[in-house]
């Protein structure tokens, strides 16, 4: 359904994109996952016809983006980041002025403004402006806008931001509905239990490179295995940390005061490493031992938390 | 393009404030403005007189009969003088100006000839000069007007009809001069066109129309406030599409399968519809309430009114087009037209501007909508007349609309 060709993306000297490849099948619910300025709103710009690529090609349901972006406008629905609506408009006028421009009839759009409402639970609320709405509820118009004219394919740049988890519980549910109808969604962002809780497959974007790319076991395998030992000091010296990565070999990895270290035995590499440590004069304020998840890929990916 | 302006005047209309400033503000400023100009309540104002001298070198009836009715008007007051001295108290800056009537004044009206009349001023003083002249202008061409047309158009009668009978030209004569008798003796006449050409053959005399009463004061202050109300509105309006920007509907309108400059363009067609309304509000409210007689034809009102709002429209969205924010939108678009509204004739009456000034006024909005609501609601003009000012009204819109919409195109690309 949608087909990334090493697209690359760049702002003056910031490369936002680096020659991303990507494909996602009809259907899927794909999570793009990265920290901010990982390059996923770019991203999501270029699939949504909004940015074009410096390099690289993206074809959405067989149309390309740039040659073909009209086409490509009618398969998609983009929920942005921001509640992208207006507030001196109620609900449903809302709803009906983004239907009326994909040239829908303002009969056949009212009818299905009404029935996104009612699947968000805010029917009784149609009529009510904007401006009254909490923000979870103004959230919910949001992705409704992006699908009033019934698209294939959702786009959804971090439609959560700032929804309180009740609102957050019924659009995951919601989500989930389209998702089981057949609509593709791409979904970025750096909440990993949502990408965790939704998402069939993954990928990890970092500085603007899809650095992995799986469902969720297959980056646990990815990153090489499922548990982490991650060491928080208390004096840092860089140079003798660099001294521990050189004995753990790649296995570690270090950012500012932390070093994480993948192991597939904690019992038999966990006495070494303390004692390594001690050796060397750093002295540890906290150790403690996860399971992999993708925060912990990711930190074992990159070196850094998700939320840095 | 049309969703996107319906959506807009849905919004504005649930704006009551905005509603108000729209609306009832450009209403107070005309008629204050109205006030200020002496279009409104002047017969009730006891107004000071500007008082100058006359030099009467004619001494004749005729003169003599001008100079008493210039006196006895309330905005002027003359004080007689002989030339010399009264040349150099213009020149010591202690009169503003001095009205001559030179030698032959009133031979040159009896013989339809070009008055000998001349207005000197202190040069210091040029925009009270301009009133003076502005005053004296329009009285001196009803005071002695029908009198020397009477007389030009027999002398051309004469000219072309050397053997006329005599019977026949003293029937002209008074047919022309009936023609001229003030309005409360001769209602009936006014309209009428008297053909005495079984008399003279083929010569059709018809009457001169009646010399309306024109309020240029209210005029101006019709034509001044809305031009400038309308380009601080619109300005607004434009500001408002770098608001979507910050808001992210912009971005959410560029994500419909649509040409982005429709989403200009219908920002465009909002604001000249508004525009429009706001226009025709403005001069309805003249009209009826404040008592502005129009005096042109309305389809040309209608069709001046079109093309400002097109003018306006275009300046809206030209403002946002080359701003990067809505705050720069909002400051460069308040510099602009004051700066436009000053020279171009909105805050002060272009007439009492100094020449340059008056050459400067051609490139804005201001000065071509302004002249043509004089020609319109004033003068009576036919389609040539207006048609420079509409002309002008399109070219400077549509100048500023392509710059926009290539501007605007620019900055699709800073919206993501």
């Amino acid at each position: 359904m949608i087909e990334i060709r090493r697209i690359k993306k760049a702002f003056g000297k910031t490369e936002a994109v680096r020659g991303v490849t990507l494909t996602v099948s009809k259907g899927e619910f794909f999570g793009l996952l990265g920290p901010n300025g990982a390059g996923k709103t770019t991203t999501i710009n270029i699939l949504s016809t909004l940015l074009k690529p410096d390099a690289g090609t993206v074809r959405i349901g067989g149309y390309d983006v740039q040659r073909e972006a009209a086409q490509c406008k009618q398969l998609i629905g983009v929920v942005p980041q921001e509640l992208a609506l207006y507030d001196d408009l109620s609900a449903m006028e809302n709803l009906i002025f983004w239907g009326r421009l994909y040239n829908i009839k303002r009969a056949d759009a009212a009818e299905r403004s009404l029935e996104m409402l009612r699947l968000f639970e805010l029917d009784h609320r149609r009529n009510s402006l904007l401006k009254t709405f909490s923000g979870g509820m103004k959230r919910r118009v949001n992705i409704a806008a992006a699908m009033i004219h019934r698209p294939e394919i959702l786009l959804m740049d971090e439609p959560t931001v700032g929804v309180d988890p009740q609102s957050r519980h019924q659009i995951y549910q919601i989500l989930a509905q389209f998702s089981a109808q057949g609509i593709t969604i791409i979904y970025t962002t750096h909440q990993m239990d949502e990408v965790e809780k939704l998402c069939s497959r993954i990928g990890i974007i970092d500085h603007g490179k899809l650095i992995a790319c799986g469902t969720l076991d297959e980056l646990r395998a990815f990153s090489g295995d499922s548990q982490l030992i991650v060491v928080t000091f208390e004096n840092i010296q860089p140079d003798k940390l660099e001294m521990l990565k050189k004995k753990f070999s790649q296995s570690v990895k270090i950012a500012d005061d932390r070093l994480s270290f993948k192991t597939e035995n904690v019992a038999a590499d966990l006495p070494p490493l303390i004692s390594l440590c001690t050796e060397l004069g750093l002295i540890i304020r906290h150790v403690a031992i996860e399971r992999a998840n993708l925060e912990t890929i990711f930190l074992s990916l990159t070196g850094r938390k998700l939320r840095e | 393009m049309i969703k996107i302006a319906l959506k807009d005047i849905r919004i504005f209309l649930r704006d009551i404030k905005g509603l108000l400033l729209t609306f009832l503000l450009p209403i107070v400023l005309i008629t204050l403005f109205g006030l200020a100009f002496g279009g409104l309540a002047r017969n009730s104002a006891k107004d000071r007189p500007a008082n100058i001298y006359v030099a009467d070198l004619d001494s004749s009836a005729a003169s003599i009969q001008t100079i008493q009715k210039l006196d006895s008007l309330d905005e002027i007051a003359l004080t007689p003088i002989s030339l010399a001295v009264g040349k150099e108290n213009v020149m010591n800056g202690n009169k503003l100006a001095m009205l001559v009537f030179y030698q032959g004044f009133g031979d040159s009206i009896e013989s339809g000839g070009t008055e000998p009349v001349e207005l000197f001023y202190d040069d210091a003083r040029e925009l009270e000069a301009n009133l003076i002249q502005y005053a004296l202008i329009s009285n001196l061409m009803e005071i002695m007007g029908s009198q020397s047309i009477r007389k030009k158009i027999m002398k051309s009668v004469n000219q072309r009809f050397p053997d006329i009978d005599s019977s026949i030209m003293a029937n002209i004569e008074d047919e022309i001069a009936l023609q001229f008798t003030p309005v409360s003796n001769k209602e009936d006449t006014l309209s009428a066109t008297t053909t005495i050409g079984s008399q003279i053959g083929s010569l059709k005399v018809s009457p001169l129309a009646r010399k309306k009463s024109i309020d240029w004061a209210l005029i101006q202050s019709f034509a001044g406030t809305a031009v400038m109300m309308l380009l601080f509105g619109v300005a607004a309006i434009g500001s408002s599409l770098l608001g979507e920007r910050d808001e992210g509907t912009l971005k959410r309108l560029l994500y419909a399968p649509m040409n982005p400059l429709q989403i200009l363009f219908g920002k465009m067609l909002y604001s000249m519809l508004l525009a429009t309304i706001q226009l025709i509000v403005m001069l309805a409210f003249t009209v009826w309430v404040l008592g502005l007689e129009i005096n042109g034809n309305l389809f040309y009102v209608f069709l001046l009114i079109i093309t400002t709002a097109y003018a306006c429209a275009s300046f809206g969205v030209f403002i946002a087009s080359i701003s990067g924010s809505r705050k720069q939108a909002e400051s460069l678009a308040t510099i602009v037209i004051l700066i436009m509204s000053a020279i171009g004739g909105s805050m002060i009456p272009l007439f009492f501007m100094p020449a340059f000034m008056r050459k400067m006024a051609v490139v804005t909005i201001n000065y071509w909508s302004i002249q043509g609501f004089f020609d319109t609601l004033g003068r009576n003009a036919g389609f040539m007349d207006i048609a420079l000012s509409i002309a002008m009204l399109l070219l400077i819109g549509t100048a500023m609309t392509v710059v926009s919409a290539f501007l605007f195109r620019k900055h699709i690309y800073k919206v993501a």
